[in-house]
């Protein structure tokens, strides 16, 4: 039996990434951003999503490309996640694929570094490679911010879930 | 029966109902064992009895209407005086009331009985039934060491009891939420838009305000539901550690809101185990000490000032603050020296620390060492704060103080490398805005530092963009200085910012958990825009100015294990003061709290050369610097003798607290403020000096404030006012 995945695509730099579009929330034009000064470099800045308080990762920022000029109207990719929505700012949406799982090659060996620990696999495609990106990996792999010894702050948010 | 319609309604209100019968039936059981023989207790024992019964045995649940039937029966024997509730008879009830919490807990689980052999209790209700002869039960089974209801806290505390009165209200507001809506809308749709919007939009405001007022109340509770799991508590502790315990509860009516109410839960125990377990001494111990036998803790709440003020207190031996320091330099976290200038309040602090809790040795000192920095970790999470007092011999008194409530908070906007920040109002003491001339004149500038002078005090200043590391540390002073003046715990400081806005009422957001290290940040809102806003935390900033108050949270990192201390902990900020023709002393700021000049008309001189101030109402106790330099209090009557007929008008004074003292030094004249590296050079024997150290290129005197005021007022430091 034929697995088909479908990956939503989207461009960042020179590449073509794809993330499997369960986990994927919405696409955002380029929202109002406010950056968090003191947050890791890839922490783009926060955004309100109807009411949300969504993170913006930079994407560029996090898979260690080479930076170059984002477009000033850079979309974003609303991941959903367990922890909230986390986005993730890219260069440009692509098509959305139907692939075989079985399709998926396993990464060259010769790749290496922060990508290596953030792809899933490849997908060859006609004219060019997708790179299949683990969403977790992207989130959860980030390092917290400063390693402060963990304050208390002096106010409290109002908890996700009912204690 | 189960399939009945309303069945599910019924089973609800029963288990509500049941529920809190069986609260209110230990809560008596328990006050009729403090006075055995109260009619009016034993008839609320009776009626609540009576109630669950009559409701078991109407839904069938026969088990538990067996039950309720036995506890009867020796409540009737009680009642006709046949034998009084001793000790083993209220063990026996209150089994009674955790045996049908069970059940009931089981009824909700699954809608049955469970299937437990009840023979046990009912054979020592019968026991306890049978007037003359000796009870054959022997001591009760001992209850598990933790309280046997936890479990069920939550099932009925996601439910919640509110005023109908209040929803009435409510549901008003709401009808008018909606025409104000109606409006808006068709304002926006009709013909002409915006006519009637201003005034729509005013009405919206208002009835918004209201609704959100009254969905607050709703959520306020009375403390007295966290406490009222408490008198059972401390019984079985006093009586598992062999003492009297008295629980005094003052306050219970107060309201708070409820995710408040339970997160105090387990910080209340924890303090309530440590005063029994630590606090109160033994009967034998008390009465050598010449107390009563039967040791009192308080339980206390209270309105003041926008915060809900909670004392825990008790009779007991009290905290050995000696030790305390002791132990935490036997643990190395603190020299010696550090420990010893570290003032009773701030040594007492360390018992919040979390090293210091889980060690044999300090449990085994007074106590209080279990769980308290648990205790300080849920209050500060809440938005609270722990102080502890203890007086050695007469016991123990923690304050928590916690904010009403905290979903929405009033705000002030700020700005900051056009980046708006919200700074919560609870912390905000003043704002400060300065022309360009009066900030060169009060700011300044030190290196890195920068220090404001406000009304004699010292302020030291936050500059929030280089905080932030948006922009450079010293800001131009040529364009004037927007300043928030934050007080946060103990220590107030002044944060520059580049503009105020608006106040605003903002919804507190939670950080991403990946920013949750930034300790500038206490959360994210949305504002009136829409655009996110980062809420800046008053606590975190604080840190950052570092002062020597600060010396235990700050020498040793919360969560790893003890290093040596960062370069910069050794800095310390000085006031520079000249006395004398030539000699230069340094004071810590952190011992600072006021500049003052005192016209000598307010100084009264009395016998043996001591000096007294009028200041604020008081009398201000003045030690001269230059006189404890020179040698001795003899100096003193000396050299006030020989001054006095100088010119001088007026004497320069720095205030200094001492524990709840107040004494001034003076000295001829206040110089500068400088951050310098503590290294003194030298040890003295002189009094009232440390050492000496080179500041800013001259030899400087570093000031003992304790051995200078000792030197002259010994009696100030002996303990209390004079």
């Amino acid at each position: 039996m034929i697995i088909l995945r479908q990956l939503c695509t989207f461009l960042v730099g020179e590449h073509l990434f794809g993330l499997d579009i369960e986990r994927v929330q919405e696409i955002l034009l380029p929202p109002p951003l406010t950056r968090v000064p003191g947050a890791p470099p890839e922490v783009a800045g926060l955004l309100n999503l109807r009411g949300q308080i969504v993170p913006a990762i930079d994407l560029r920022r996090r898979l260690e490309l080479p930076a170059g000029a984002a477009p000033s109207d850079a979309p974003h990719v609303v991941l959903r996640g367990d922890d909230g929505a986390v986005s993730l700012r890219v260069d440009a949406i692509g098509d959305i694929l139907p692939l075989e799982d079985a399709a998926l090659a396993p990464l060259p060996d010769n790749l290496r570094g922060a990508l290596r620990t953030m792809l899933l696999g490849v997908h060859a495609l006609p004219d060019r490679l997708l790179l299949v990106l683990s969403a977790d990996a992207v989130v959860d792999g980030l390092a917290p911010a400063a390693a402060t010894p963990s304050p208390s702050p002096s106010i409290l948010a109002l908890p996700q879930e009912s204690r | 029966m189960g399939d009945t319609p309303g069945w599910d309604d019924v089973m609800r209100e029963f288990l509500l109902e049941s529920r809190e019968h069986v609260q209110s039936i230990e809560a008596t059981v328990l006050e009729l064992e403090a006075q055995p023989g109260s009619q009016a207790l034993l008839a609320q024992l009776f009626r609540s009895l009576h109630t669950v019964k009559g409701t078991c045995g109407f839904l069938g649940f026969t088990r538990l209407e067996g039950l309720m039937h036995s506890a009867e029966e020796l409540l009737g024997l009680a009642r006709d005086k046949r034998f009084a509730l001793d000790r083993e008879r209220v063990s026996t009830l209150l089994a009674l009331a955790d045996a049908a919490r069970g059940a009931l807990e089981h009824i909700e689980a699954t809608g049955m009985e469970p299937a437990v052999d009840h023979s046990a209790l009912l054979a020592r209700l019968a026991g306890a039934a049978a007037a003359s002869v000796p009870l054959e039960a022997p001591e009760a089974p001992p209850i598990p060491g933790v309280l046997p209801w936890r479990g069920s806290a939550t099932g009925v505390d996601s439910k919640l009891r509110v005023d109908v009165a209040l929803l009435d209200r409510l549901m008003n507001l709401m009808g008018e939420l909606v025409l104000a809506r109606n409006r808006i809308l068709q304002c926006a749709t009709g013909p002409t838009p915006g006519a009637d919007l201003a005034t729509a939009s005013q009405r919206l405001d208002v009835v918004t305000t209201q609704v959100q007022q009254v969905v607050m109340k709703t959520r306020l509770q009375p403390v007295g539901q966290v406490w009222n799991r408490f008198p059972r508590l401390v019984r079985e502790l006093a009586h598992g550690c062999g003492k009297q315990v008295r629980l005094q509860l003052q306050g219970a009516d107060t309201e708070l809101d409820k995710t408040l109410v339970e997160a105090l839960h387990d910080p209340l125990t924890h303090l309530l185990r440590n005063a029994v377990d630590h606090g109160v001494e033994t009967p034998e111990q008390r009465r050598q000490r010449g107390k009563p036998p039967v040791g009192c803790v308080t339980l206390s709440a209270s309105h003041e000032g926008g915060l809900v003020h909670l004392g825990m207190s008790d009779d007991g031996a009290g905290i050995d603050v000696q030790r305390v320091r002791q132990v935490a330099v036997q643990r190395g976290l603190l020299t010696s020296d550090q420990a010893a200038r570290l003032s009773d309040a701030d040594a007492l602090m360390l018992i919040f620390m979390p090293g210091f809790s889980t060690a044999e040795r300090v449990t085994s000192l007074s106590g209080r060492g279990v769980g308290m920095d648990v205790v300080r970790t849920q209050v500060e999470r809440i938005g609270g704060t722990v102080e502890v007092h203890s007086r050695q011999g007469q016991g123990t008194t923690f304050t928590l103080k916690i904010p009403l409530t905290l979903a929405i908070i009033p705000a002030l906007l700020v700005t900051c490398r056009g980046d708006r920040y919200a700074l919560p109002q609870a912390s905000l003491r003043e704002v400060v805005w300065l022309e360009p001339a009066q900030a060169r004149r009060d700011i300044t500038r030190l290196q890195d530092a920068s220090v404001l002078r406000l009304r004699g005090e010292l302020l030291p200043l936050v500059v929030l963009a280089s905080e932030l590391g948006v922009g450079p540390a010293a800001p131009d002073l040529d364009a004037g200085a927007t300043l928030v003046v934050l007080q946060a715990g103990e220590r107030t400081f002044g944060l520059w910012v580049d503009a105020i806005h608006d106040t605003e009422e903002i919804v507190v957001k939670p950080l991403w958990k990946h920013l949750k290290g930034l300790s500038c940040y206490a959360g994210a809102t949305v504002l009136g825009d829409g655009r996110v806003a980062l809420i800046l935390d008053a606590m975190g900033l604080g840190r950052r100015v570092g002062a020597v108050s600060e010396a235990p949270t700050q020498v040793v990192p919360e969560a790893a294990p003890p290093v040596a201390p960062a370069p910069e902990d050794s800095r310390e900020r000085v006031l520079l003061c000249r006395t004398g023709a030539e000699g230069r002393v340094a004071i810590p700021l952190s011992r600072v709290a006021r500049l003052e000049e005192l016209p000598l008309t307010e100084v009264e001189h009395l016998s043996g050369g001591m000096e007294l101030a009028r200041y604020h109402g008081q009398l201000l106790p003045l030690v001269r610097v230059a006189s404890v330099l020179e040698g001795g209090a003899s100096a003193t009557a000396r050299l006030s003798q020989g001054l006095r007929h100088t010119a001088e008008t007026s004497l320069s004074v720095v205030v200094t607290t001492h524990a709840d003292t107040r004494v001034g030094l003076v000295v001829d004249a206040i110089l500068d403020v400088a951050e310098v590296e503590v290294a003194l050079q030298r040890e003295t024997r002189r009094a009232g000096v440390l050492g000496s150290m080179v500041v800013l290129d001259r030899a400087t005197e570093f000031l003992d404030v304790e051995g200078a005021v000792r030197a002259i007022h010994p009696e100030l430091l002996a303990g209390g006012a004079p």
